[in-house]
């Protein structure tokens, strides 16, 4: 426990450090913000922090285990455009009838380039490779020995501009991304202890996509119109979320379908933080067994640390310029 | 168990830390209100259209403008030296009909946030 005490005080010291050293934005696009969203990655390069994220599931092995997953993510800009970010996960799985396993998942670290941004528009688009490296987590809690690379499209696009008579739409929000799950070896050999046979396993590649559509209530109220609500539900983005893997090659005679989650839920967007919480509903039994929850606590580092580490490490200094309306 | 004990520990610390670390902290500014309100149809022509921002602005790199429906330019507004959380965009003699107010600020953080919304003059 000693151990942990000075790994966390060192941890702090070296947080506070960089606080204090370094050079600004959540996802922004004109007057349209696009909140961090849980199932899937928004898409925007950021400085933010989500500490941590909680889920409880079941999962969609028969019979079905308890899992609950504990993560943390940290996400950096390294130019105003381009970022990485590392996230560990902590799982927990309890077998019906079995032993329970508890561990980390493989490492799994983004490098994404935001390459448009059109505010006018209330359009984003980012490309990243995420990459989940293999033999750094648990193989009791599911972790893979292998690593496995995922090209991934981010999309973001706001209402803003449809016309006046369905002004009330103008703060829907939709965000999307398409990945190409790629491992690092086709197959792997297991050998049966008691029979001595050697069994081939296959990786399979995925296409991994997703999408949420929001509704933004600080949108309705600062662009469309100000209904008076209070301020705790002018702060509000309802959501729903989902996201899919589909097996699409290396999967001969695995008979593996398509799995993923629906995910209806809300975000509550502060100044500096946001608090999301939202259902997790298994599109099939392959996917899970019954209603699921997942919540999240999401910091925004630009805000808090305005001037060190929510700055970009290179062009940090922000150029504003004097805003041009035209004549 | 251990494991649990280790991730609580970590997670407490980074809080602590981050909170030492907001003392100083400003966020985007964002709009909180205007007169007339966002959205709104008034009576009377107002002389004068008022953002409240929910930070300070920046007064150099911060503004605002009030368009007609037709496009013309009918005000251009600045931060109000009294209170740098406020621009004011003086619009006398409004006729009656649809207005566009777009504004674009900088907070004195450095965070650039833009909006815009419509009211409309209707006795």
């Amino acid at each position: 426990m000693s151990r942990t005490v000075a790994g966390a005080a060192a941890f702090a010291v070296v947080a506070l450090v960089l606080s204090n050293t370094g050079a600004s934005a959540h996802c922004f696009v004109g007057g349209r913000f696009f909140p961090a969203t849980l199932a899937i990655d928004d898409p925007c390069v950021a400085d933010e922090l989500s500490i941590p994220t909680v889920s409880w599931s079941r999962t969609g092995d028969q019979p079905s285990a308890r899992e609950v997953d504990v993560s943390t993510e940290f996400s950096k800009r390294i130019t105003e455009s381009f970022g990485i970010s590392v996230g560990p996960t902590w799982t927990h799985l309890a077998q019906p009838g079995g032993p329970n396993a508890s561990g980390f998942q493989n490492l799994e670290t983004s490098f994404k380039y935001q390459f448009l941004t059109v505010p006018e528009q209330e359009l984003v688009v980012s490309a990243a490779v995420e990459v989940e490296w293999g033999n750094t987590g648990a193989q009791g809690v599911g972790a893979e020995a292998f690593t496995t690379y995922t090209p991934t499209l981010f999309i973001g696009k706001g209402f803003g501009g449809l016309p006046d008579s369905i002004g009330w739409a103008r703060p829907f929000g939709l965000t999307a991304q398409v990945g190409y799950a790629i491992p690092s070896s086709n197959s792997s050999l297991t050998v049966d202890p008691d029979t001595g046979d050697v069994d081939q396993e296959l990786h399979p590649r995925f296409l991994t996509y997703g999408f949420s559509l929001q509704y933004s209530m600080p949108y309705l109220k600062s662009n469309v119109v100000d209904l008076q609500l209070p301020d705790f539900v002018n702060r509000l983005v309802p959501i729903v979320e989902a996201q899919f893997q589909t097996p699409v090659g290396n999967d001969f005679g695995l008979n593996l379908g398509t799995t993923g989650t629906v995910n209806p839920g809300v975000i509550w967007v502060g100044d500096y933080f946001q608090v999301a919480l939202e259902a997790t509903i298994p599109i099939n039994r392959a996917s899970g067994s019954g209603v699921g929850v997942i919540g999240q606590l999401h910091l925004y580092l630009d805000d808090i640390f305005p001037r060190s580490i929510g700055q970009p490490l290179i062009g940090g200094t922000t150029n504003a310029g004097r805003p041009i309306f035209g004549n | 168990m251990r494991h649990i004990k280790r991730l609580a520990t970590y997670l407490a610390a980074a809080l602590l830390t981050l909170g030492l670390g907001m003392t100083a902290a400003a966020a985007h500014a964002h709009l909180d209100h205007a007169i007339p309100r966002v959205g709104s149809t008034v009576t009377t022509a107002p002389n004068e259209v008022r953002l409240w921002f929910s930070q300070a602005l920046e007064p150099r790199f911060s503004g605002a403008q009030v368009r007609s429906s037709g496009g013309a330019v009918v005000g251009n507004g600045v931060v109000d030296a009294a209170d740098p959380k406020q621009i004011v965009i003086r619009v006398r003699g409004l006729k009656p009909g649809k207005y566009h107010v777009t504004w674009k600020v900088l907070s004195v953080d450095t965070h650039r946030t833009e909006g815009s919304f419509n009211f409309e003059v209707k006795p």
